[in-house]
């Protein structure tokens, strides 16, 4: 891997966990002093991706905006990874007019044609069409693939099981990306899985799998490099299963007395132990993480910005794009 | 995908004569005149390939348009449904079959979430043009999971357009309809309205249907028999049943009206 390739996994680490940050601050300054979850310019439920950027990272670098990604309810760190417009994806998840599906979607549900991207809200339902994408850029003679991505908690799920079935049967370009957060809300993996990896579940269809243990964004880039050759060379799917770290809680507001492991969350932190390695590296210094730093909170900001200062749709328009 | 030409006449009513074909010959018809027009329309689902459909949906369609149009797809629905909507997405225009409604338990998820859905989640800046071909009715004693209509469970849901023709000249008139249409439409069709040759036989199943391809518009029925004293409204195979009572009535000197919902 050379420098560049390093330096652009952290930006894009740092990039997220800025925006990140920006929508936690703003989601719950208008629910204070009682947490209500209707409450606010951002009313709903809201699933962070703090600790997770390492997937996103990683994987999405070696895309373009002409591959697709599916993502899940948790989406945006890959929204962010694969290069949908902050602008739009924070006006989304403010539900203002100028955001991605113009305030109708949220941000559980973002659909971007720029990117191919989408996300589903919806346990493992993000992986069926993802099949149909990389069918479609087959089809049309492209090596155009599909990146599908889903949580543990997902692979337990009979979506997930057909569409590892139907992409390895009929070879199609896609890439299953399992983030391993360790928990499905409040449930360990321990208490949902029955195998301790779920890479190799890929060997029951046919396809290569893969655990990456310690959510290195390198080890992830790395392993998602191999995946993602194989699918654009016409050799069919692969299964990546990324051992990674929910920092905050499933959904904001989730105070976490279930969690036996939150004591350790903060040194775990993927972006500051990366940080530290290219520090030793020397392709760091104080004055670069300030600068890389300043540059993400001047593009998040200003997506912020834009969004809050965005239309909300007009009430007349609501039974508008039911049908096409 | 470029569509060179668009033969596109809407008819409302069929012909008085002419060439008559079964309701399933007429849906296959419309479909095989779609994918010779549109290269981006495609079949898939369960044994639709060399069987050509349980209830002869696709007749014939391997032979023509090969194997990489006409897709046999495992027992899978959540990963078939779910792949046809990803197409649709892309650009193509996917005819997915449920080989049974009954079946929808297993894929209603990628149905009612995903493919009505996305559209609106959207804001309008994602297409899904597709079609969900299915089979609908009992009247064979097939039993409680393989007899269910189901039109209102689908129709009661937002975002996807439902069509149920009755006759062979709907049949075709809908499908192409649906094909060319840019928003999901589930096409039901009754078992009993087909014509198959190894269920009981009903002369309605058999009618005349123009050759040229044309559209019958969805979401606007039909009167399909003029009367002055009562008025029955239905759907499907229903409307064989309404017309039949009728021809009886007016042996009684009532004059029965006929208006099918298709």
């Amino acid at each position: 891997m050379d420098d560049n390739t390093r330096l652009g996994l952290y930006r894009t680490m740092v990039l997220i966990r800025t925006f990140e940050e920006a929508i936690l601050r703003e989601y719950h300054a208008d629910k204070k002093p009682v947490f209500d979850i209707g409450a606010g310019l951002v009313p709903g439920e809201m699933h962070l991706s703090a600790g997770q950027e390492p997937v996103a990272a990683g994987v999405c670098a070696h895309l373009t905006e002409e591959d697709a990604v599916t993502a899940t309810h948790r989406p945006h760190h890959l929204a962010i990874a694969h290069g949908v417009d902050l602008e739009k994806l924070a006006a989304e998840i403010f539900g203002r007019e100028t955001g991605l599906g113009r305030g109708r979607g949220g941000h559980m549900h973002l659909f971007d044609p720029a990117t191919h991207f989408s996300c589903s809200g919806i346990i493992a339902e993000g992986y069926p069409p993802a099949l149909g994408q990389a069918l479609a850029f087959r089809r049309r003679g492209t090596d155009r693939i599909a990146v599908a991505v889903t949580g543990e908690g997902a692979a337990n799920q009979g979506g997930f099981h057909e569409s590892l079935n139907l992409a390895a049967l009929w070879r199609l370009p896609v890439v299953f990306v399992i983030e391993d957060n360790d928990w499905g809300i409040s449930v360990p993996r321990s208490a949902s899985t029955c195998v301790t990896s779920n890479a190799v579940r890929a060997a029951g269809y046919n396809m290569p799998g893969e655990r990456v243990e310690d959510n290195s964004v390198e080890a992830v880039h790395e392993a998602a490099g191999r995946a993602v050759a194989r699918a654009r060379a016409g050799d069919g799917p692969s299964l990546l299963e990324v051992h990674t770290l929910r920092m905050w809680g499933h959904f904001e507001g989730d105070a976490q007395a279930y969690r036996t492991d939150l004591e350790g969350v903060p040194g775990r932190d993927p972006i500051a132990t990366y940080e530290h390695a290219l520090r030793e590296r020397g392709l760091l210094d104080d004055d670069r993480v300030k600068e890389i730093n300043e540059d993400a909170v001047v593009r998040v900001e200003a997506a912020i910005v834009f969004a809050k200062g965005s239309p909300e749709p007009a009430p007349e328009t609501a039974t508008e794009y039911v049908f096409a | 995908m470029t569509i060179t030409e668009t033969p596109s006449t809407t008819s409302s009513a069929p012909p008085a004569s002419g060439r008559r074909l079964t309701t399933a010959k007429a849906m296959v018809e419309g479909i095989a005149q779609e994918m010779d027009r549109d290269p981006s329309v495609f079949y898939l689902g369960e044994d639709v390939g060399a069987y050509g459909g349980i209830f002869s949906s696709t007749t014939g369609l391997l032979d023509r348009f090969g194997r990489d149009r006409v897709l046999d797809t495992p027992i899978s629905e959540t990963a078939f449904i779910g792949l046809a909507i990803g197409a649709a997405v892309e650009g193509l225009r996917p005819i997915v079959e449920l080989m049974f409604v009954d079946f929808f338990g297993v894929c209603m998820d990628q149905m009612y979430n995903h493919m009505a859905k996305i559209h609106y989640e959207s804001g309008g800046n994602v297409r899904v043009p597709m079609v969900v071909t299915t089979a609908v009715g009992g009247g064979y004693s097939d039993g409680a999971q393989h007899s269910q209509c189901l039109w209102a469970t689908f129709a009661h849901l937002p975002g996807m357009k439902v069509v149920a023709p009755s006759s062979p000249f709907d049949a075709k008139g809908l499908i192409t309809a649906a094909i060319r249409d840019d928003n999901p439409v589930v096409y039901m069709f009754h078992k009993g309205v087909m014509g198959l040759p190894w269920m009981a036989k009903n002369p309605r199943t058999t009618g005349p249907v123009p050759e040229e391809p044309y559209e019958v518009s969805i979401g606007k029925a039909a009167v399909v028999r003029e009367g002055r004293d009562a008025t029955v409204v239905t759907v499907s195979l229903s409307v064989h049943h309404a017309l039949d009572v009728a021809d009886e009535l007016a042996g009684n000197d009532i004059d029965v009206e006929v208006v099918d919902l298709r």
